[in-house]
Protein backbone atom coordinates (compact mmCIF):
# COMPACT_ATOMS: atom_id res chain seq x y z
CA UNK A 1 0.00 0.00 0.00
CA UNK A 2 1.69 3.17 -0.92
CA UNK A 3 -0.98 5.61 -1.07
CA UNK A 4 -1.88 7.33 1.63
CA UNK A 5 -5.18 6.16 3.50
CA UNK A 6 -8.20 8.56 3.38
CA UNK A 7 -9.41 9.03 6.82
CA UNK A 8 -12.49 7.10 7.43
CA UNK A 9 -15.74 8.73 9.05
CA UNK A 10 -14.86 7.23 12.43
CA UNK A 11 -11.17 8.74 12.31
CA UNK A 12 -12.88 12.07 11.29
CA UNK A 13 -15.15 12.47 14.03
CA UNK A 14 -13.02 11.25 16.76
CA UNK A 15 -10.34 13.82 15.72
CA UNK A 16 -13.30 16.34 15.74
CA UNK A 17 -14.22 15.54 18.97
CA UNK A 18 -10.50 15.45 20.68
CA UNK A 19 -10.77 19.20 19.26
CA UNK A 20 -14.06 19.92 20.66
CA UNK A 21 -12.72 18.06 24.08
CA UNK A 22 -9.75 20.64 24.11
CA UNK A 23 -11.57 23.58 23.79
CA UNK A 24 -13.13 22.91 26.96
CA UNK A 25 -12.73 25.16 29.98
CA UNK A 26 -10.29 27.06 27.34
CA UNK A 27 -11.68 30.59 28.65
CA UNK A 28 -10.85 29.13 32.12
CA UNK A 29 -7.23 27.83 31.78
CA UNK A 30 -6.09 31.07 30.02
CA UNK A 31 -7.99 33.09 33.06
CA UNK A 32 -5.44 31.48 35.43
CA UNK A 33 -2.59 32.34 33.52
CA UNK A 34 0.22 34.38 34.69
CA UNK A 35 3.20 35.83 33.42
CA UNK A 36 5.97 37.50 35.98
CA UNK A 37 8.32 40.03 35.48
CA UNK A 38 11.47 41.58 37.73
CA UNK A 39 13.60 44.16 37.76
CA UNK A 40 17.81 43.96 37.64
CA UNK A 41 18.59 43.99 41.24
CA UNK A 42 15.49 42.07 42.14
CA UNK A 43 13.66 44.27 44.05
CA UNK A 44 10.74 44.69 42.52
CA UNK A 45 8.50 41.68 41.20
CA UNK A 46 5.65 41.76 39.15
CA UNK A 47 2.36 39.13 38.47
CA UNK A 48 -0.03 39.52 36.01
CA UNK A 49 -2.74 37.50 33.94
CA UNK A 50 -3.35 38.02 30.43
CA UNK A 51 -5.05 41.24 30.29
CA UNK A 52 -2.39 42.97 32.28
CA UNK A 53 -4.16 42.92 35.54
CA UNK A 54 -1.71 42.83 38.97
CA UNK A 55 -2.24 40.10 40.31
CA UNK A 56 0.79 40.29 42.77
CA UNK A 57 3.72 42.48 43.72
CA UNK A 58 6.76 41.19 45.46
CA UNK A 59 8.46 44.76 46.91
CA UNK A 60 11.87 44.46 48.68
CA UNK A 61 12.72 47.42 51.36
CA UNK A 62 15.61 48.27 49.23
CA UNK A 63 13.00 49.17 46.55
CA UNK A 64 11.80 52.18 48.35
CA UNK A 65 14.96 54.07 47.77
CA UNK A 66 14.11 54.33 43.82
CA UNK A 67 11.94 56.89 45.15
CA UNK A 68 7.70 57.53 44.53
CA UNK A 69 8.09 58.18 40.97
CA UNK A 70 10.61 55.69 39.56
CA UNK A 71 8.98 53.18 41.70
CA UNK A 72 5.47 53.34 39.87
CA UNK A 73 6.80 53.81 36.58
CA UNK A 74 9.12 50.51 37.54
CA UNK A 75 5.72 48.63 38.23
CA UNK A 76 4.12 49.80 35.41
CA UNK A 77 7.07 48.73 33.27
CA UNK A 78 7.31 45.22 34.69
CA UNK A 79 3.41 44.53 34.09
CA UNK A 80 3.95 45.61 31.02
CA UNK A 81 6.62 43.15 30.13
CA UNK A 82 4.90 40.10 32.07
CA UNK A 83 1.58 40.72 30.26
CA UNK A 84 4.08 40.04 27.27
CA UNK A 85 4.99 36.35 29.00
CA UNK A 86 1.22 35.74 30.00
CA UNK A 87 0.12 36.71 26.25
CA UNK A 88 2.97 34.16 25.11
CA UNK A 89 1.26 31.64 27.35
CA UNK A 90 -1.95 32.33 26.77
CA UNK A 91 -1.03 31.61 22.89
CA UNK A 92 0.05 28.72 23.47
CA UNK A 93 -3.14 27.04 25.66
CA UNK A 94 -5.39 28.59 22.32
CA UNK A 95 -3.18 27.18 19.54
CA UNK A 96 -3.30 23.54 21.37
CA UNK A 97 -7.39 24.01 21.34
CA UNK A 98 -7.66 26.04 18.08
CA UNK A 99 -4.85 25.30 16.02
CA UNK A 100 -1.30 26.32 15.25
CA UNK A 101 -3.09 28.64 12.70
CA UNK A 102 -5.49 30.71 14.64
CA UNK A 103 -2.65 30.89 17.20
CA UNK A 104 -0.59 32.84 14.85
CA UNK A 105 -3.38 35.14 13.75
CA UNK A 106 -3.77 35.89 17.62
CA UNK A 107 -0.28 36.60 18.07
CA UNK A 108 0.12 38.93 14.92
CA UNK A 109 -2.92 40.58 16.18
CA UNK A 110 -1.61 41.23 19.55
CA UNK A 111 1.77 42.27 18.41
CA UNK A 112 3.60 39.26 19.85
CA UNK A 113 7.15 38.38 18.47
CA UNK A 114 6.81 35.11 16.25
CA UNK A 115 9.73 32.35 16.33
CA UNK A 116 11.38 32.26 13.01
CA UNK A 117 12.04 28.24 13.88
CA UNK A 118 9.32 27.23 15.63
CA UNK A 119 8.48 23.39 16.26
CA UNK A 120 4.81 23.64 15.10
CA UNK A 121 3.25 22.89 11.98
CA UNK A 122 0.23 25.42 11.50
CA UNK A 123 -2.68 23.50 11.31
CA UNK A 124 -5.36 23.62 8.71
CA UNK A 125 -8.28 22.10 9.84
CA UNK A 126 -9.59 18.88 7.94
CA UNK A 127 -5.57 18.67 6.47
CA UNK A 128 -3.65 16.11 8.26
CA UNK A 129 -0.14 17.84 7.91
CA UNK A 130 1.72 14.93 8.08
CA UNK A 131 -0.51 12.82 5.22
CA UNK A 132 2.11 11.07 3.21
CA UNK A 133 4.21 10.47 6.20
CA UNK A 134 2.13 8.13 7.74
CA UNK A 135 3.79 4.38 7.50
CA UNK A 136 0.00 2.68 7.34
CA UNK A 137 -0.29 -0.66 8.82
CA UNK A 138 -3.22 -2.49 7.24
CA UNK B 1 -21.04 45.35 15.28
CA UNK B 2 -21.09 48.50 13.60
CA UNK B 3 -23.32 50.34 17.16
CA UNK B 4 -20.72 48.49 19.25
CA UNK B 5 -17.87 50.40 17.26
CA UNK B 6 -19.51 53.73 17.31
CA UNK B 7 -20.64 53.06 21.49
CA UNK B 8 -17.39 52.46 22.27
CA UNK B 9 -16.11 55.31 19.87
CA UNK B 10 -18.28 57.70 21.61
CA UNK B 11 -17.06 56.71 24.93
CA UNK B 12 -13.46 57.26 24.75
CA UNK B 13 -10.69 55.27 26.14
CA UNK B 14 -12.35 53.13 29.03
CA UNK B 15 -10.15 53.91 32.48
CA UNK B 16 -10.81 52.83 35.70
CA UNK B 17 -9.34 54.95 38.33
CA UNK B 18 -8.91 54.11 41.94
CA UNK B 19 -6.86 55.14 44.91
CA UNK B 20 -5.54 54.95 48.54
CA UNK B 21 -3.01 55.78 51.18
CA UNK B 22 -1.28 57.72 48.77
CA UNK B 23 -1.58 55.21 46.42
CA UNK B 24 -3.30 55.91 42.67
CA UNK B 25 -3.86 53.67 39.71
CA UNK B 26 -5.35 53.96 36.64
CA UNK B 27 -5.99 50.65 34.62
CA UNK B 28 -7.58 49.96 31.03
CA UNK B 29 -10.08 47.11 30.93
CA UNK B 30 -8.60 43.86 31.82
CA UNK B 31 -6.53 45.76 34.50
CA UNK B 32 -3.67 46.42 32.12
CA UNK B 33 -1.72 49.57 34.00
CA UNK B 34 -1.19 53.21 32.55
CA UNK B 35 -0.06 54.19 35.66
CA UNK B 36 1.20 54.02 39.20
CA UNK B 37 1.53 56.81 40.98
CA UNK B 38 3.08 56.77 44.59
CA UNK B 39 3.06 60.06 46.88
CA UNK B 40 5.95 59.95 49.21
CA UNK B 41 3.68 59.40 52.19
CA UNK B 42 2.98 56.02 50.53
CA UNK B 43 6.30 54.43 50.99
CA UNK B 44 6.91 55.76 54.73
CA UNK B 45 4.30 52.20 55.40
CA UNK B 46 6.77 49.94 54.40
CA UNK B 47 7.57 47.70 51.01
CA UNK B 48 5.18 44.98 52.34
CA UNK B 49 2.35 47.19 52.99
CA UNK B 50 2.66 49.36 49.88
CA UNK B 51 3.04 46.07 47.65
CA UNK B 52 -0.88 45.13 49.19
CA UNK B 53 -2.19 48.73 48.73
CA UNK B 54 -0.78 49.17 45.09
CA UNK B 55 -2.48 45.48 44.41
CA UNK B 56 -5.95 46.17 46.21
CA UNK B 57 -6.05 49.72 44.28
CA UNK B 58 -4.90 48.40 41.24
CA UNK B 59 -7.93 45.50 41.91
CA UNK B 60 -10.82 48.67 42.49
CA UNK B 61 -9.55 50.38 39.40
CA UNK B 62 -9.91 46.97 37.37
CA UNK B 63 -13.60 46.68 38.43
CA UNK B 64 -14.29 50.07 37.42
CA UNK B 65 -12.67 49.67 33.90
CA UNK B 66 -14.68 46.52 33.57
CA UNK B 67 -18.12 47.72 34.88
CA UNK B 68 -17.99 50.34 32.70
CA UNK B 69 -17.27 48.15 29.70
CA UNK B 70 -20.18 46.24 30.53
CA UNK B 71 -22.02 49.10 30.83
CA UNK B 72 -20.97 49.83 27.06
CA UNK B 73 -21.56 46.51 26.29
CA UNK B 74 -24.90 46.50 27.22
CA UNK B 75 -25.93 50.08 25.91
CA UNK B 76 -24.57 48.75 22.75
CA UNK B 77 -26.04 44.96 22.76
CA UNK B 78 -29.47 45.52 24.27
CA UNK B 79 -27.94 42.90 27.42
CA UNK B 80 -25.91 42.00 29.85
CA UNK B 81 -23.21 39.52 28.71
CA UNK B 82 -20.45 39.29 26.83
CA UNK B 83 -17.99 40.59 29.18
CA UNK B 84 -18.00 37.50 31.80
CA UNK B 85 -16.83 35.71 28.37
CA UNK B 86 -14.20 37.70 27.63
CA UNK B 87 -12.63 37.23 31.61
CA UNK B 88 -13.60 40.60 32.24
CA UNK B 89 -16.08 39.68 35.06
CA UNK B 90 -15.83 42.07 38.34
CA UNK B 91 -16.98 42.15 41.78
CA UNK B 92 -19.19 45.04 42.31
CA UNK B 93 -18.38 45.80 45.76
CA UNK B 94 -14.57 46.85 44.02
CA UNK B 95 -16.24 48.88 41.56
CA UNK B 96 -18.26 50.74 44.30
CA UNK B 97 -16.87 54.45 44.44
CA UNK B 98 -15.76 55.25 47.82
CA UNK B 99 -13.70 58.11 46.41
CA UNK B 100 -16.28 59.77 44.82
CA UNK B 101 -13.99 59.90 41.64
CA UNK B 102 -16.19 59.65 38.80
CA UNK B 103 -13.50 60.59 36.33
CA UNK B 104 -13.05 56.89 34.96
CA UNK B 105 -14.04 58.10 31.38
CA UNK B 106 -10.84 60.44 31.26
CA UNK B 107 -8.51 60.10 27.98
Amino acid sequence: MTQPQRRTTERLLADAEERLAATEGLADRVGEVRGWAYNGDDTVHVTVDVHGALKELKLDERALALGPQALGAQIVDLSHQAQQAALSEGVNILGDALGDAAALDMMRSAGLEMDPEPEVIPYTPGVDPNAGTWNVID
Amino acid sequence: MERLEQVFAAAGPIVGKASADGVTVEVGVGGRLRSVQLSPQALRYGAAQLARTVVDTAARATAKANQRAEQLYAQALGKKPVVEGLGLSYDPALAADEDFDRDWTRG
